[in-house]
């Protein structure tokens, strides 16, 4: 029987090591060991800003030779959007201004270099734990005892807010109008977002999060022109959210959750909603990840049975392929690679 | 060992983006061979325990098929092994994960120096962001090219021009105006500088970049205008990629450490298995490597002389049938395929394929999408380095192999050693006689990671176990209407008549010859087709090698060309998976 565990997506109760890093090299405020309120600032740097280079000499229409000549500004300046940077004639007849606020970094042959203003970034916890790592220069790593959904598809950066519902069932499609004032800064939960006027909404009225059972395939990009947190927990297209996931996100309704898109560098990290489960300091123990077993609860991944949910009846090999029979909610009996299964318990 | 009698167990580990890959090679009655291979999902969430944790489990399923113990209850590895076989001499580590080195090339004459760098820095594991050429007269830089080094900086520029003892300003100029690009820069970000240009130039070079960034200075490729010499262009190349690229992944380095064992590139290491291969077999003309993995693809050719060529693309079967997707043209997959599905369901399903990778097709339906997805994959990808080496002479490069080693999951899971080999057929589109083979393991790259430590154990698993025959490919070029004779073959076997076939136009037919069987063929095209014997339908004799299709002959004609109607289309598709299987 192989070895392997099979994931699992849903975790009423577990511990996360959740990392929190800064995008530049920065200043960490917190040591290991110490407990942290989601809203406290643990780390903070300043990101340089883009290099933009001007070619004066073509923009003036003269020789490298007179550039130096030419420039009203000195490598280090400070200038605001619009001054001017260099001009040439008595009356300054032609003129280049800069397009960006930011610090002349460099003249060199009749280039202009300009450095924007670096952007100060201060990182939130955002998950109410115990630092049980510093990352120097970096950030930190988080212990908290939530309870996590973890997603198949995801976008943006980590955000936390209120969970507030938006439909009853899993397989119930969020409507536009579902989305309106009273969702701002909260994270939205829904079945299905077929509709891109859901996104609109959602970046209009500046929800800190959607949390969606499926989402159709083509919103992917658009979700992430709109610079929203998005988390799809069960797939793309019309794939209802698993019933199990809609019970505890709707438990939790109200609670501070966290909810992120997920990310592929520097360390790998999928998508995934923490709600933090109060302050619990003690020692919690937590089961590891396990094979499958038979009556485990699972969810089918590939088609025909995308999305169905049934419990584990046999596992067995053949051929050197475990194969795993389901018996799914409706009663149907199926078997599938043990591959195409996640495990909801 | 002396006496070639293989002696050491040693683990090949192999960890993809989408699943890790783990093989036993073990002595057997004095010979090393392939015991065991087991697999296990690549684990690269921090919340998953790291890559680590997937090898870990890839190896507890090794335990289980060789009822040996390689690991120790706390995880790490037993070595070396004991006289009973627990545990292991050596591990070999290679991976796909490490990024590639993005490099940047400036030069000043295109046809020269660029072009001999563009040469050396053609490596594997290193992709050519950006090409610049300061060959106008004023040598001016595009805004556009100084923006782009300067905005998203590559990890190494590498700087050519004029030959040993020419002119040093037009350099000294290149380089002070690279040098006040990046000072702009943080530290951090700064590209590493190679000059591998005129030597005269090296001082005023070593002014322009001190404190600014480390410059690397090393022998002219262009030492005249007849020569070129690129060895140590290379050398410092593959150096960067793995001091940068492997070296600083710290989740790829807490396996090596593990491991006590340094990670090869697989694409490196694919390249020098080939390159052995070739030379081994002696081959007339080269070898083409194919992956089709679940981030993207890779091709090499290799040939007798010269470094291999290299392609990789975005087009793949896993999380990269994104690239796929982001065609925009759902047609492009869809006409592959013989099951009717609508393209809003194909794209459904391809967009579920991308999140979970890990998945096996369950349906007719999904083997199908499947299929058709990797054959679009690898004709991208294909197209892509015909493009990038050709040059014009993208016909005369697809005759250069006469050799296919395909991998990946994909081709080495396929429901049928047919299907595999019609996804190459008709994804490469190759013309003549082509031998076609499976690196069914998933052992290549791992074996030229074990020739390094144990050549004889590494030769003797490639000859027992490396690579599936899967036969030899008999395609002539032109087109002839379906039905009508378009090739008649004669296949003897010691001297004696085994089969005769006439294929007619638009078919493929099968002569049995088994694994490691040897035949001569003969074959007698007709007016319409070439077998590359020098005009077409003239005839010619062949000594080829069996396999577990035997030989194939392929008379659908070059360029493969698909029936337009849809029905139509896909009753073809269906006809060819059945030939070809020989149901």
């Amino acid at each position: 029987m192989r070895a392997e565990p099979v994931a699992s997506r849903l975790y009423v109760q577990t511990v996360v090591e959740q990392e929190r890093r800064l995008p530049e090299a920065g200043e960490v405020l917190v040591s290991a060991g110490d407990w942290v309120r989601a809203e406290d600032v643990i780390a903070r740097c300043e990101v340089p800003g883009r290099v933009r280079v001007i070619d004066l000499a073509a923009e003036l229409g003269i020789a490298v030779g007179r550039v130096p000549r030419s420039l009203r500004v000195t490598v280090g300046q400070e200038v605001q959007a619009g001054e001017v940077l260099a001009a040439t004639g008595l009356m300054g007849w032609r003129t280049v201004r800069t397009p960006v606020a930011g610090r002349v970094a460099e003249v060199a042959a009749g280039r202009l270099f300009i450095e924007e203003l670096p952007q100060k970034v201060e990182l939130q916890a955002l998950l109410p734990g115990q630092v049980s790592r510093v990352i120097p220069g970096w950030g930190a790593v988080i212990r908290a005892t939530v309870s996590r959904v973890v997603g198949v598809w995801g976008c943006g950066e980590p955000l936390s807010g209120p969970l507030v519902m938006r439909t009853q069932r899993g397989d119930e499609t969020l409507q536009w109008i579902g989305i309106d004032l009273t969702c701002r800064g909260k994270i939205v939960v829904g079945g299905l977002c077929l509709d891109n006027r859901v996104l609109l909404r959602a970046a209009r009225f500046r929800v800190s999060g959607l949390v969606v059972g499926g989402l159709a395939e083509h919103l992917r990009a658009k979700a992430k022109e709109l610079g929203l947190v998005v988390m799809v927990t069960d797939g793309l297209g019309a794939v209802p959210m698993a019933g199990p996931i809609l019970e505890l996100l709707a438990q939790h309704e109200g609670r501070q959750a966290l909810v992120s898109g997920g990310r592929s560098e520097p360390a790998a990290e999928p998508p995934a909603l923490s709600i933090p489960l109060g302050s619990m300091r003690g020692p919690l123990h937590v089961a590891p990840e396990r094979p499958l077993a038979v009556g485990d609860r699972v969810r089918l991944t590939r088609a025909p049975h995308l999305g169905a949910l049934g419990w584990v009846r046999t596992i067995e090999e053949v051929d050197g392929q475990t194969r795993v029979g389901v018996r799914l909610e409706s009663g149907e009996i199926t078997t599938v690679d043990y591959r195409n299964l996640e495990r909801l318990s | 060992m002396a006496d070639g009698t293989a002696a050491g167990t040693y683990l090949l580990v192999d960890v993809g983006h989408v699943l890790t890959h783990v093989a036993y090679v073990a002595p057997v009655e004095g010979v090393a061979r392939l015991v065991a291979l087991a697999e296990a999902s690549t684990t690269n969430a921090l919340a998953d325990g790291g890559l680590l944790e997937g090898v870990r489990r890839a190896i507890a399923n090794l335990h289980v098929l060789i009822g040996r113990q390689i690991l120790e209850p706390s995880g790490e590895l037993k070595r070396p092994s004991d006289d009973d076989g627990h545990g292991v001499d050596g591990v070999v580590l290679t991976t796909s994960l490490a990024p590639t080195l993005r490099v940047a090339v400036v030069g000043l004459t295109r046809d020269l120096s660029l072009a001999s760098a563009v040469r050396a820095a053609t490596l594997p594991y290193v992709t050519i962001v950006r090409t610049i050429c300061l060959e106008s007269s004023t040598r001016r830089w595009e805004t556009e090219d100084l923006q782009a080094l300067a905005g998203d900086p590559p990890d190494a520029v590498v700087m050519v021009g004029g030959i040993d003892g020419g002119p040093v300003a037009p350099i000294r100029d290149m380089g002070e105006m690279l040098s006040a690009a990046y000072s702009v820069l943080p530290e951090g970000a700064r590209p590493v500088m190679i000059f591998a240009g005129n030597a005269r130039a090296h001082r005023p070079l070593i002014a322009a970049f001190s404190g600014v960034t480390d410059l690397r200075l090393v022998a002219n490729v262009r030492p005249t205008a007849q020569s070129e010499s690129l060895e140590e262009l290379r050398a410092t190349l593959t150096r960067l990629f793995y001091a940068r690229q492997v070296s600083q992944a710290e989740e790829l380095q807490a396996v090596s450490r593990w491991a006590q064992s340094v990670i090869l590139s697989d694409l490196d290491a694919m390249a020098r298995s080939l390159r052995f291969l070739a030379r081994r077999y002696s081959l007339g003309k080269g070898l083409l490597g194919v992956d089709v993995g679940g981030n993207g693809s890779r091709v090499l050719l290799v040939r007798p002389q010269g470094e291999a060529l290299t392609w990789t693309s975005p087009f793949g079967c896993g999380a990269a049938v994104a690239a796929l997707r982001d065609l925009g043209d759902p047609t492009a997959v869809m006409r592959w395929m013989h099951h009717r599905l609508s393209w809003a369901e194909v794209w459904d399903r391809l967009s579920n394929v991308e999140v979970r990778p890990a998945g096996v097709p369950q349906t007719e339906e999904d083997w199908d999408l499947q299929q058709a997805s990797a054959r679009e994959s690898l004709r991208r990808t294909w197209s892509g380095a015909l493009a990038a080496w050709g040059q014009g002479r993208a016909e005369a490069i697809c005759q250069e192999a006469d050799v296919v080693v395909a991998r990946g999951s994909v081709l080495n899971r396929a429901r049928t050693p047919g299907c595999a080999a019609l996804m190459l057929i008709d994804a490469l589109q190759l013309t003549g006689l082509v031998r076609l083979t499976l690196d069914w393991a998933n052992i290549l790259p791992g074996l030229a990671g074990l020739a390094r430590t144990d050549g004889l154990s590494a030769v003797q698993v490639l000859d027992y176990d490396g690579l599936m025959d899967l036969g030899t490919l008999v395609a002539p070029a032109g087109w002839g209407r379906a039905g009508t004779p378009a090739l008649r073959a004669r296949m003897l076997v010691q001297g004696e008549l085994r089969a005769e076939v006439s294929v007619p136009a638009g078919s493929i037919r099968r002569l049995p010859l088994g694994v490691n069987e040897m035949a001569q063929l003969e074959l007698y095209p007709a007016r319409g087709f070439d077998l590359g014997a020098g005009r077409p339908g003239r005839p010619g004799v062949a000594e080829v090698r069996g396999g577990a299709l035997g030989v194939i002959i392929d008379a659908r004609g070059r360029p493969l060309q698909l029936p337009a109607d849809e029905a139509e289309r896909a009753r073809a598709l269906e006809t060819w998976e059945r030939e070809i299987d020989g149901a």
